[in-house]
């Protein structure tokens, strides 16, 4: 039975079928599920939050208008964040940023990381966010989508476009890159632990 | 079964990090097993750790409350989707359409489609032979539908 509130029990995939009925209440089911991750997404993409939201608009616009074109061999997710990688690409290239044409040898250096009394909850994401900003952005975009979105190998591959070995790669280059990055902070940490 | 090589092992725990059910669902068991063969192997995990934790401090917490506004009016604002749904009835309608404005058309058009009858003589003349083949045929002069060669 539908609720006025969606309906928490029913999967991602029959939800984009009521979605296709102009079912409002299984979209806000879907915005409530997917909006905070796919927002997080997009900044992470455009590294500009008026921009990222405009992009997290456009990917529910066409939830809503377009929910025939979801093919449900994927999952809802993917889907959902394939749209807004490509929303954010086409931003990117509008605004003449190289986005995803990464140079393999970019290793980025340290950055300063503060000490760890100040490196807590939200300070502590902040400097995580600072260090992935600083990362080539596909190697920033396979990290946030594994790492941060819970999404399985096969899936960020997808929603990246490329092949599960290809993104292998591209997150050992990345961890190894964020390692360098916060090698100050995980230092300081240890020196901290008793 | 799905075995792992000690270097695939590596390789997994550089690209995914020490927690196992982020890796690949295929060779997860595996590595379970090729760590409790090789307890060495979980150093790999644990120095992967720190990293993992700093990761984690960075998942998804919310959007703001103006946008989560602005997202959840959308359906209001924007226009109503194309009910896909209701294709299977939209078909047979536009066959029933085009039909009845083929009709149509062909009403229209009847004057081009009027038999040519002919003057009032051959058509009499034409009733006559056929009222003589009906009378033969009733006669049993099958002659009568005999083709000339």
């Amino acid at each position: 039975m539908r609720t006025p509130q969606g309906d928490p029990a029913a999967d991602d995939a029959e939800l984009v079928g009521r979605v296709k009925t102009g079912d409002r209440s299984a979209y806000r089911e879907l915005l409530r599920r997917h909006g905070p991750g796919i927002h997080r997404y997009a900044e992470r993409l455009v590294r500009d939050p008026a921009e990222a939201e405009d992009v997290v608009q456009e990917t529910f616009l066409r939830l809503w208008l377009r929910a025939k074109d979801y093919d449900p061999v994927a999952r809802v997710t993917t889907w959902l964040f394939r749209i807004t990688h490509n929303l954010a690409i086409d931003r990117l290239r509008k605004r003449g940023r190289s986005a995803f044409t990464e140079d393999p040898d970019m290793e980025p250096g340290p950055i300063s990381v503060n000490p760890p009394a100040l490196l807590e909850g939200k300070q502590r994401a902040e400097a995580l966010t600072a260090a992935l900003d600083r990362l080539p952005p596909r190697q920033a975009s396979a990290l946030s989508l594994v790492h941060l979105h819970g999404m399985s190998g096969a899936e960020a591959a997808a929603v990246l476009e490329v092949s599960e070995e290809a993104l292998e790669s591209l997150l050992s280059r990345g961890r190894r890159a964020l390692k360098a990055q916060l090698a100050g902070a995980f230092a300081n940490e240890a020196k901290a632990t008793p | 079964m799905t075995t792992l090589s000690e270097a695939r092992f590596r390789k997994l725990a550089d690209a995914y990090g020490g927690k196992l059910e982020r890796w690949p669902a295929a060779e997860r068991q595996a590595a379970r097993e090729l760590v409790l063969k090789r307890p060495e192997l979980r150093a790999c995990l644990t120095e992967e750790a720190e990293l993992d934790a700093w990761l984690d401090s960075g998942r998804a917490d919310g959007m703001p409350a103006s946008l989560l506004e602005r997202l959840e009016a959308l359906p209001e604002t924007a226009p109503q989707p194309f009910p896909w749904h209701a294709r299977s009835l939209l078909k047979p309608a536009i066959g029933w359409a085009f039909a009845a404005a083929f009709g149509l058309w062909l009403g229209a058009r009847s004057d081009a489609f009027e038999l040519d009858t002919g003057s009032q003589d051959t058509i009499e003349a034409r009733q006559s032979a056929e009222e003589a083949e009906l009378l033969a045929l009733a006669a049993g002069d099958l002659g009568a539908f005999e083709e000339t060669p």
